[in-house]
Formats: C-alpha cells, sequence, structure tokens
C-alpha cells in the first residue's frame, strides 16, 4: 500500500468502513507514518468534536403542534377519511335477518 | 434500522397518509423532524427561520407524495433535499451569513450558577468556534458534514440530496471534514496569537 492509497483510505478507516484485512494493513502502516498517523487522528477528532461540540437539534413541543396543525389543515382528506371511518358501525356490520 | 426498511416502512407509511391515515402523516413527521430541523438550523441564520424551512418542506414533501404517488422512492432524502433547497432561498433573501448563538441563549448564561456558568461558558465557546468553522464551508460540505456527521444519515440517503453517488458523497464527506479541521486550526492558531 502506497503513501497516496493509504491517504485516500483514513476517510473510511475513521468511519469503521473498511474490511479487517484492509484496516490491519493501514493500523500498520499508521504505526510506522507519523503524518499518516496525524492525519488519521485529527479527522476522527474533528469528527467527534462535531458530534459533541454542536449539540442536538430538537423540534420543541410548540413547533411540533404548530407545524401538525398546519399539516393536517394542508391535508383535508385526512379528515376526510377519520370522519368516514368514525360513522356509527352498525351500518358496515353485515345484517343478520 | 438498515436504510433499505427505513425505505420500506416510509414507503407504507405514505401509502397509508394517501389513504387517508392521520397517524401515517404523524409517525413520518414524528420520525423526520429533528433530523429536517437540524439540518435547517445548521443551514439558517436563526432558529425561527430554521423552524419556518422546515414545516415548510414537510408541508410540500407530503403535497409532492400525494401527487406523485410511487414516484417518490424515500421520504428521508426528498425533505431534506426541500429542506436545502428553501433554507438557501431564505438565505438569499435575507443575504446573511448562517448561525450564531441567539441573544437569548447568551442572556441565560446569566441565570446558572458559577461553576456551571464557566463550563457552560467553555461548551459555547467551543460550539460557536465550531459553527465558525462550519459556516465558513461551502454550502454543499456543510450539508454532507450536517447529514452524515451531525443527524446520522445513511450515505446513501445522503447521496439522493446531493444528487451524487454513494461514492462521491463519501469522498466529499471526507473532503469536507479535512477541511473543517483545517478551519479549525486556524481559528485556534488565530485565538492564540491573539494579546
Amino acid at each position: 500500500m502506497t503513501h497516496a492509497e493509504a491517504y485516500d483510505l483514513l476517510g473510511p478507516f475513521v468511519d469503521g468502513d473498511l474490511p479487517d484485512e484492509t484496516r490491519r494493513r493501514l493500523e500498520s502502516l499508521l504505526f510506522a507514518d507519523r503524518d499518516l498517523a496525524w492525519e488519521a487522528q485529527t479527522l476522527a477528532l474533528t469528527r467527534a468534536r462535531l458530534r459533541e461540540g454542536m449539540g442536538e437539534v430538537v423540534a420543541s413541543d410548540a413547533f411540533r403542534a404548530r407545524a401538525l396543525a398546519r399539516l393536517h389543515r394542508d391535508n383535508p382528506h385526512l379528515a376526510a377519511a377519520s370522519a368516514a371511518a368514525e360513522e356509527p358501525t352498525q351500518y358496515q356490520l353485515p345484517i343478520q335477518v | 434500522m438498515t436504510p433499505q426498511r427505513s425505505d420500506s416502512l416510509d414507503l407504507r407509511l405514505l401509502t397509508r397518509f394517501r389513504e387517508g391515515d392521520p397517524r401515517a402523516l404523524e409517525t413520518l413527521f414524528d420520525q423526520y423532524a429533528d433530523r429536517a430541523l437540524g439540518l435547517a438550523v445548521r443551514l439558517t441564520e436563526t432558529r425561527e427561520d430554521a423552524e419556518e424551512v422546515a414545516q415548510e418542506a414537510f408541508i410540500r414533501a407530503f403535497r409532492q407524495s400525494r401527487q406523485l404517488r410511487g414516484e417518490m422512492a424515500s421520504f428521508g432524502p426528498w425533505l431534506f433535499a426541500i429542506v436545502r433547497r428553501l433554507a438557501s432561498d431564505k438565505r438569499r433573501q435575507l443575504r446573511l451569513p448562517t448561525l450564531s448563538l441567539s441573544s437569548s441563549e447568551t442572556a441565560s448564561l446569566a441565570d446558572a450558577n458559577a461553576a456551571d456558568a464557566y463550563r457552560e461558558t467553555e461548551r459555547r465557546a467551543e460550539q460557536a468556534t465550531l459553527l465558525a468553522a462550519l459556516d465558513s464551508l461551502p454550502e454543499e460540505w456543510r450539508v454532507v458534514l450536517t447529514l452524515c456527521d451531525l443527524e446520522d444519515v445513511p450515505h446513501a440517503q445522503a447521496a439522493l440530496v446531493l444528487g451524487r453517488s454513494v461514492a462521491a458523497t463519501k469522498s466529499l464527506l471526507y473532503r469536507a471534514r479535512r477541511a473543517l479541521r483545517d478551519r479549525l486550526l486556524e481559528i485556534w492558531k488565530e485565538s492564540d496569537e491573539t494579546p
């Protein structure tokens, strides 16, 4: 594996996407090449920082309620179907004579 | 859940939505609300803009699903692509850069006790640095980082949003991570050099 090939594999390596054999070969190169090791380590740290540092975005209850109300208004076919389903069940049952 | 299983569930929910089942709409909304809003937050200036963009994206996605019927292969990538387009329109209208910490967030710091406030200040400084670095990247790089690294959207779905192959999307993601790292290093270097 050349340095350029190893460099190209660092992205999949950080994501854990490499097959075992390729990963092992890359890891042995990382022990021998400080620049490559720095590259791998800083990419993994950047990914981790981004995940941990940015905080999770959670939709608030107010947003959920507002958006759902708007979506229901925009989809009147849902109300029509719900109303039909709520009709008295005796009209739907087979009548035994 | 694998992308394939998620797509298949989405398609069943979309069919039930078209047939008039309100629970199908609510389930799809619940499934994607946080991620759609997350993407909108990273691509717009304020939380209000992000909520407006996310809500409008849901409205358009459900409208299109009624019109297109079998042509919508999966809901998530479709929705994220609409979020991306609307956020881009919103930024063009405003001609503003993306994201900053809102004044209400900053003001709430004063309410915490001293130790908590110190930790919170550090956390927000770190977040501000990340935001500044992310904001300095081209839009497509911000989108791929947000989808793949922040919202855990599978590469295959991110590829649909970006209109690229899966391999090209992964390559874009790795370039974007390198660019983000280099920008963070520049920012930290600049702050170290500031007296």
